[in-house]
């Protein structure tokens, strides 16, 4: 009752909602069905070869003649079904490409047949199969079959992997996949010929390349050549890898593809592939120390090709040991890259086991120039020394060691000395002369015995010569080459010769530098300026000295000498060279000033006279500049050089700046006095210029009034106190010369 | 089970009627055209105003099954390791439909019930009508059906489901497992 009280209810709510609209009464409902898939996975044990057809290319047993028909035992492990018991072989001669070896064969020998083979298999695993068919007169048909018995050539079960037909216009391949089922240890793969292009059973289905595996599967192993004892650096290793495909199916995309180790360097163009250089077959990526190597049927610059079942290639290269690898071993892992054709997106890798290679630790011989004398023609003959560093840069010890010097043909003879050092350092010529003299005493080669030389030391050769006058004529040249050897291992070569020359020079000095003068001056600057020299060859620069010192060069003629104290005198000279190192006479010494600091505070010092200062003096109500005795603790005797324009300045009252020297009248006349009372609404009367002058070699400065043009003149060049100051034509008496005492 | 049987019912304005009419359906398959008045579960009145278009209605029990099953277990698909590009197919499966009136059936809804991987992200499930089940060839692009399957009552179709790996599926679904439940959804037809 309770069903059918449901089963009412249900109905009525089905009415319901038929009343409501007719598109949604309707009845539904579904079903399932599920299932479980699971991906391949290619095959990674390729270090033995994995079961799988054999003689796919139809080349065993290869005879003369462009079509022959063999008899199943010189095919195996071919078997056909064949009524005349024949596998029609085909070869190249008979017009017809033949896309890998020497042979095909023709499927419809004498009858419509199956060719046939049991293979090795292991229930579960995913097999590929592969071949390429070919019509022979116009479009023929044939069968892959796969499992099953045979019994005298009757077939029992097996799977149909289709019918596949091919034109006689080229090759076509045909593939599949097969799981084997369960309990299947051996598998049957059959062709069958179903039809021909000319109805005539004994002519079509070319078949070739037939391959059914468990897909390619490469193995690499490599050695390296030397294979025994240990390598020094800059010894050539040749590594060869060679790589089997142990699989069922032909690999794709084949690449080797190889990171250098550290501690060898690739030799440019050795790949080779079997005995041919690779070509363009072969990349080396320099950046990432990377060589490929496309190899393989069909293998491109840029794509690799196929390795066949069974088929082995052999690569190898060339690499320097480099000095970085001495005493470490060098490990090598060949790597191939390669694709299942049926699964070109999961690449595969072959990894070799790793070959090692030890190698010694190595010395490195080298020599370098450490000095060259500089010849000048006609200059005063003396000795000139050439010198030499023999010097180990490798870790290990150098042995045998010894530097033959080459001597120019002119200088061979006993009046050449060569000698060496027996301490360590790139030394004196002292040293040497303690030295030990090379052999023989004359001759064009001298030889230095040094024998060992540790790593990071080093020995100096001289070669001493009195050159003559005659051997110094501009332009002629001494060369002297020496060269290392040791019986120790040595791979950098290139260092372990030097050469050191000396062309003799002109003699031509250049032409004294003139008018060097001042220009400018800072506190801490003066900017130095002066008349070009001229020379026979060309003027290569100036030397400037400061107070006898040398301060710098300048390749032009000005020259700023920066670092100098404000307020301070200095006496200049300029000398010019050339190229060839000739040089002019100093310049006439000239004063130049640095710049003097506002905030400073001076005592003018007037050292014509016994301890003289420049004061403030009043007499008859009138203040006047004049000598005093020099009193520390006179502020009258403190003056500040407040800057105008240019070098010239006001000499302010440091205790009260607004007072400050100032002529006591317009003229520009002789004798007018000095005196502190402001500028007097003429400023050009209050504004002196302070120039360094040289007093024979005592630096002073003369006070130039910036309007008349007159100089500061202690009048009658007094020695007593009081004297006042006056302006006077600047005549460099000693009445005119002052100098400044910073005071703070 | 027989197509349910049509009647036309005349409208009436009558209370107490409920239970006869609920009877009558009991023991028969019937269709009407009623508005029931849903102000409680204790009566509903037939809506007077309501005609019924026999023909427009139907009523029956739909079900459909798969080999007999109403949810069928593909035995053996993962006999057959995918490689890429490559299918599985199951032997041809019998749809029924056991219910007692037509009905059209359309593809419905593929899921994983395995947790999401790589595979499953690489999988696509086919189900066509045929009475033959091959894998479809490599380089070609297997098809679903797409016109609705119509079953008469007690009839029965084969179809076949294939699982096609992605001719780009990563390296990393090697070896890799993944269950899928395919649905197909059967509507009564009109």
């Amino acid at each position: 009752m309770r069903s059918r009280i449901a089963a009412a209810l249900a109905i009525v709510l089905f009415l319901v909602l038929a009343g409501t609209g007719v598109s949604s009464a309707l009845w539904s409902t579904n079903v399932t069905a599920t299932g479980t898939v699971v991906a391949a996975t290619l095959g990674t044990n390729c270090v033995t070869s994995q079961p799988h057809l054999a003689n796919g290319s139809f080349e065993i047993d290869q005879t003369t003649g462009s079509v022959t028909q063999a008899n199943p035992s010189a095919m195996k492990p071919w078997l056909t079904t064949d009524v005349a018991n024949a596998i029609e072989v085909w070869r190249a001669s008979a017009g017809v490409v033949v896309p890998t070896g020497n042979q095909f064969v023709e499927l419809n020998a004498n009858s419509d047949s199956t060719l046939y083979q049991s293979v090795a298999t292991t229930p579960g695993e995913t097999i590929r199969w592969s071949l390429l068919h070919r019509g022979r007169s116009g479009t023929d048909v044939m069968r892959v079959t796969l499992g099953g018995t045979v019994v005298n050539g009757v077939f029992t079960g097996g799977v149909s992997q289709g019918e596949f037909s091919a034109s006689n216009a080229g090759w076509v391949r045909h593939e599949g996949v097969y799981t084997v089922p369960a309990g299947q240890t051996t598998t049957l793969f059959r062709m069958t010929s179903v039809s021909t292009a000319t109805k005539d059973n004994t002519i079509g289905n070319f078949l070739e390349d037939v391959s059914f595996g468990t897909g390619p599967c490469i193995k690499a192993e490599s050695t390296v050549t030397p294979a025994s004892g240990v390598a020094n650096s800059g010894d050539q290793l040749t590594y060869t890898t060679s790589l089997t495909n142990n699989g069922g199916n032909a690999s794709g995309s084949s690449v080797y593809s190889t990171v250098l180790p550290a501690g060898v360097e690739y030799v440019a163009n050795t790949a080779m592939v079997g005995t041919a250089l690779a070509g363009s077959m072969a990349t080396y990526d320099s950046a990432t120390r990377t060589l490929s190597i496309r190899l393989g049927t069909g293998a491109t610059a840029s794509v690799g090709g196929s390795i066949a079942p069974d088929q082995t290639i052999v690569v190898n290269f060339k690499a320097t040991v480099q000095p970085s690898a001495a005493g470490t071993t060098i490990s090598y892992a060949a790597a191939a890259s390669y694709t299942d054709s049926f699964a070109p997106g999961w690449p595969k890798t072959a990894t070799a086991a790793s070959v090692t290679k030890d190698v010694a630790l190595g010395a490195d011989v080298a020599v370098s120039v450490l000095d060259t004398p500089n010849l000048i023609a006609a200059s005063a003959t003396a000795n000139a020394t050439w010198s030499f560093t023999v010097s180990n840069l490798g870790p290990a010890k150098a042995t045998g060691l010894s530097v033959a010097v080459a001597l120019p043909d002119y200088l061979t003879d006993a009046g050449t000395v060569v000698r060496r050092s027996t301490v360590n350092g790139a030394t004196t010529a002292a040293t040497v002369a303690g030295g030990t003299a090379c052999s023989p005493a004359d001759g064009a080669i001298r030889t230095c015995t040094i024998g060992e030389l540790v790593s990071g030391e080093s020995r100096v050769i001289t070669v001493t010569r009195s050159i003559t006058q005659q051997q110094k004529t501009v332009g002629a040249s001494a060369s002297f080459v020496a060269t290392a050897t040791a019986t120790t291992s040595d791979p950098v070569a290139t260092n372990n010769k030097a050469t050191n020359t000396t062309t003799v020079k002109e003699n031509t000095p250049p032409s004294v530098p003139t008018a060097p003068r001042l220009v400018s001056a800072t506190l801490t600057q003066t900017n130095l300026a002066w008349t070009a020299s001229t020379d026979n060859v060309g003027v290569a620069g100036y030397t400037i000295y400061r107070d006898g010192t040398e301060v710098g060069t300048s390749s032009t003629t000005s020259f700023s000498d920066t670092g100098l104290t404000s307020g301070t005198p200095y006496a200049y000279t300029i000398e010019a060279f050339d190229a060839a190192g000739n040089r002019s006479a100093k310049s006439t010494a000239f004063a130049a000033s640095s710049a003097f600091d506002p905030a400073a505070v001076y005592r003018i010092v007037y050292p014509n006279a016994t301890n003289l200062c420049l004061d403030q003096y009043v007499t008859n109500s009138i203040t006047y500049v004049a000598t005093d005795t020099c009193s520390t603790t006179q502020p009258l005797q403190n003056w500040r050089l407040v800057a105008t324009t240019g070098a010239n300045y006001k000499f302010a009252q440091a205790a009260d700046t607004a007072k400050w020297w100032n002529l006591r009248s317009d003229s520009n006349d002789s004798g007018i006095q000095f005196g502190v009372n402001g500028d007097n609404n003429n400023a050009a009367r209050a504004t002196f210029s302070p120039v360094a002058v040289l007093h024979g070699a005592i630096l002073k400065y003369t006070l130039v009034s910036t309007k008349s043009g007159l100089c500061a003149d202690v009048n009658g060049q007094g020695v007593n106190p009081n004297t006042i100051i006056q302006q006077y034509p600047c005549n460099s008496s000693v009445a005119q010369f002052f100098t400044f005492t910073r005071v703070s | 089970m027989s197509a349910g049987a049509h009647a036309a019912v005349s409208p009436q304005k009558k209370r107490g009627l409920v239970s006869k009419v609920l009877g009558l359906i009991g023991t028969i398959s019937i269709a009407v055209t009623v508005a029931l008045v849903a102000t409680g579960g204790t009566y509903a009145l037939w809506n007077t105003k309501a005609t019924v278009n026999a023909s427009s209605v139907t009523s029956g029990s739909t079900a459909i099954t798969i080999n007999a099953l109403p949810s069928f277990p593909i035995p053996q698909l993962d006999a057959t390791s995918l490689l890429p590009g490559r299918s599985v197919v199951s032997a041809p499966l019998d749809v029924k439909n056991t219910g007692t009136t037509p009905v059209s059936v359309t593809l419905g809804a593929v899921t994983f019930t395995s947790p999401a991987n790589a595979l499953s992200s690489s999988l696509t499930v086919y189900v066509r009508q045929s009475a033959t089940c091959e894998a479809t060839a490599f380089g070609t692009t297997p098809q679903s059906f797409t016109t609705p399957i119509v079953l008469a009552a007690g009839a029965t179709t084969t179809v076949c489901v294939e699982a096609r790996l992605s001719a780009s599926a990563p390296t990393t679904v090697q070896g890799q497992a993944a269950t899928f439940s395919v649905q197909l959804d059967a509507v009564q037809k009109r």
